[in-house]
């Protein structure tokens, strides 16, 4: 409309400065008045409804409900406070109400970091009838959106659980490779039946061959010390070494508590940042998950004797113990070594790292130049180094698992379900 | 035959355009500028002056100062500079006459009135005035009809109202002639009605008189800036522009909803440790180091492929390697311990030799 004032003062008769005065006054005046005969941004109602609850990488939507007071048509602009990281479709919104209506309007999350998301902040804008003016105010609507870590492993979880129900079955009716060791029951003899099995005094007692059947021990803890110190900040797959541990921490829980088992998670860094008491109930996972999702690697060197020592404080039963860390030589050598005698005595101690691939590939590869010959032998200097504190760390009795990403979950699992299977929890 | 096509347009084009040149550039000494004294086209003023000639008077066309022998200076377009100015003022306070044609050279001290839609068709203008040296003229054709504000002392001549077209008032012993415009000066309009005879009255009045008409401004010459050339009202336009567009960059300058802040999680490759490392290999030429753990993990690789513990020696490695390949111990032995590379590509084939070896090796196994 300034613009179109040009116009009117071009061909104005009378050529002098005041003329644009004039103009720019009538302006200012109808801009004003036009923005104060719009309704007070504070009347105008506003609702935000979140998910709630998204996985990374997952999809949801973000519903504004705005009602319009007034009795005339409303143009009413909205920006939420909603974070780049939950890269919005739009954060911002134009609605056109009708007189007392109420409009809803959505917008697409996918939310590309985890995390506690608490957009508070919430800007509506009124037009004025005319469009030249408008109010402006700015609203508190506090909300939580709660960004979970993906469960990549999930369904390497389900087919786990389901290998190892079809198994303890399998236990019942004849006795398998390795098997559990709590008495289950007595049954007729079958052909598959170990004749070491066979019990000799409840055979006596009947006309039949009777064996006993043993299954695997239930009830046994899984205690997982999860670091989130600077190690873990180090990127592998573009994803940090804890966001890979996370993983496995989901896929352990989920695995150990369907089975029976009782899992529970202390999360530490320089000190104890976050602790879930032992529980095999149906929402361990879930609780295990709402601990950690918050969880960011700290650039702070990790305490593992602190960590051990609040841990054999808190559960003093028999468990075992999985830490998930990096299998850097210095650290390990420094800190982790030293400590580790403290839970190897009396728990089972498994100790998980994500290896990184890239290193791998850079030393298996065959050099065309000075840069890459001289990376090749870093990288492989750096694998040299990692087996020996792997080594070190299996000669003081821990169980060792050194995976890619990806992997690092169902070996995990496998390990524990064959330190299961195997009786040593 | 669609390269032609293609072509055509624009050949026509460029036909035009030379076409305009030669038009435009055509005409000899002919400028056809507006009021242009030399120029027999329509809007010149060369009939006026071949005119006055014909009445045996000495019209001269030039842009010096005026002589005191000079009688009357006409001033068609005003190109001058404040000294030439100065030098006129000085003449015509002496007793010359000034008739000035262009309202808006600064020798002009009368406003000119206000324009209306009427302004732009042909009027002709009745004397309607008392000056004694016009009483021969009846009325003039004024195509434009550019009027003038009248301001006492001064007289007001072939009015509209309360303003005129020729307005003229005493200048120290002279007189100053102001006229709306040139238009009925010019070659087109110098016969219409009395202009003719106007032109004669005002220039000449006798036959001895000395006329003098500046020619026009060079085009590009003159003293005048671009912003005196350019209307009041499309400066002011401009100026509302500026504001409309300082209102506009104002309006969007107000965000809706402040820039969301939130923590950045640390960005570095886990493998950044390994590849800095390499770098400072290179950096410290420590080929040694390099081609030590080169080759020991190439010894390491084989040991492991065929069997032998890892700190099997260089010598058992390459005797269980050379049953396995095609290679001599010997060979392979030089690969796994050699001397220190020279330079850097002596590394780099060490480097591949130790991967062919661990290659052959496992393909052979």
């Amino acid at each position: 409309m300034a613009a179109v004032a040009a116009i009117v003062v071009l061909l104005s008769p009378v050529a002098a400065g005041w003329t644009i005065l004039v103009v720019e006054l009538v302006l200012l005046g109808v801009a004003v008045g036009d923005a104060f005969s719009a309704p007070a941004p504070g009347r105008v109602d506003v609702e935000r409804e979140l998910p709630g609850v998204l996985p990374l990488d997952g999809e949801g939507e973000v519903a504004w409900r705005v009602r319009n007071p007034s009795t005339r048509r409303l143009t009413v602009w909205i920006a939420d406070e909603l974070a780049p990281s939950l890269h919005p479709t739009t954060r911002r919104a134009r609605l056109s109400l009708p007189a007392n209506g109420r409009v809803t309007a959505t917008t697409g999350l996918r939310p590309s970091r985890r995390g506690r998301f608490t957009p508070t902040e919430l800007t509506v804008r009124v037009e004025g009838p005319l469009g030249l003016g408008a109010r402006q105010r700015r609203r508190q609507l506090p909300g939580v959106l709660r960004v979970y870590p993906p469960f990549k492993s999930r369904q390497e979880a389900e087919l786990r659980i389901d290998r190892a129900r079809i198994l303890e079955v399998g236990l019942r009716s004849a006795r398998g490779q390795g098997g559990g060791t709590e008495f289950d029951a007595l049954r007729e003899y079958g052909v598959d039946d170990e004749s070491r099995r066979i019990d000799w005094a409840a055979t006596a007692r009947t006309t039949k061959v009777i064996v006993r059947t043993y299954r695997a021990e239930r009830n046994q803890t899984v205690l997982l010390l999860l670091d989130a110190g600077r190690t873990m900040a180090g990127q592998v797959d573009g994803v940090p070494r804890l966001d890979h541990a996370l993983d496995a921490v989901m896929m352990l829980t989920a695995v150990a508590t369907r089975l029976g088992d009782r899992a529970g998670l202390v999360a530490f860094d320089e000190s104890v940042r976050a602790v879930v008491g032992p529980g095999h109930a149906r929402g361990q996972l879930g609780r295990v998950t709402e601990a950690m999702y918050t969880l960011e690697p700290r650039l702070v060197e990790s305490n593992y004797r602190g960590a051990f020592t609040h841990t054999l404080a808190r559960f003093r039963r028999r468990a075992l113990l999985v830490l998930l860390t990096d299998l850097s030589e210095a650290p390990v050598e420094e800190s982790l070594l030293p400590a580790l005698p403290l839970v190897a005595r009396d728990h089972l101690a498994v100790i998980a790292g994500i290896r990184d691939p890239q290193v791998d590939e850079w030393a298996a590869a065959v050099p065309a130049n000075a840069g890459e010959a001289y990376r090749t032998a870093a990288a492989i200097e750096a694998l040299e180094a990692r087996r020996r504190t792997v080594a070190r760390l299996r000669g003081l009795g821990a169980t060792v698992i050194d995976a890619p990403p990806g992997r690092l979950a169902p070996q995990l699992a496998d390990a524990y379900l064959h330190l299961k299977a195997t009786g040593r929890l | 035959m669609t390269r032609t096509r293609r072509w055509l347009p624009w050949m026509v084009i460029a036909a035009g355009i030379v076409l305009a040149v030669a038009i435009a550039g055509g005409g000899g000494n002919d400028t056809g500028r507006s009021y242009d004294p030399t120029s027999t086209s329509t809007g010149g003023t060369k009939a006026l002056v071949d005119s006055l000639r014909a009445l045996d008077v000495d019209v001269t066309v030039d842009d010096s100062a005026p002589t005191p022998r000079t009688t009357a200076l006409l001033v068609l377009v005003d190109g001058m500079s404040d000294a030439q100015r100065r030098a006129i003022s000085a003449w015509t306070d002496a007793g010359g006459t000034l008739v000035v044609a262009d309202p808006d050279s600064p020798l002009n001290p009368f406003r000119a009135a206000r324009p209306s839609i009427l302004g732009a068709v042909q009027r002709d203008l009745d004397r309607h005035c008392d000056v004694a040296a016009l009483r021969q003229v009846g009325h003039v054709v004024v195509p434009a009809a550019n009027l003038l504000r009248v301001r006492p002392p001064a007289t007001g001549c072939f009015t509209s109202g309360a303003d005129a077209w020729l307005v003229t008032q005493p200048e120290g012993r002279g007189t100053l002639v102001v006229l709306g415009d040139a238009g009925p000066f010019t070659n087109e309009s110098l016969g219409d009605a009395d202009n003719g005879l106007l032109a004669v009255t005002l220039l000449a009045p006798t036959p001895s008189a000395r006329v003098q008409v500046l020619p026009l401004p060079v085009p590009g010459g003159g003293h005048k800036t671009l912003g005196d050339l350019v209307s009041p009202n499309i400066k002011l336009a401009l100026v509302q522009l500026a504001i409309a567009f300082v209102l506009y960059a104002l309006w969007r300058s107000r965000r809706l909803g402040r820039p969301v802040l939130e923590p950045k999680p640390v960005q570095i490759a886990g493998s950044e440790l390994v590849a800095a490392v390499g770098r400072l290999l290179q950096r410290g030429h420590a080929r040694g180091r390099a081609v030590e753990v080169l080759r020991d993990g190439a010894r390491r690789a084989i040991a492991q492929r065929l069997g032998l513990p890892p700190d099997a020696s260089v010598r058992t490695v390459a005797d269980a390697a050379a049953a396995r390949t095609t290679r001599s111990a010997d060979d392979i032995a030089a690969a796994l311990a050699g001397p220190e590379p020279a330079d850097d590509r002596a590394l780099v084939a060490a480097a591949q030799e130790a991967e062919a070896l661990i290659r052959e090796v496992r393909d052979a196994v």
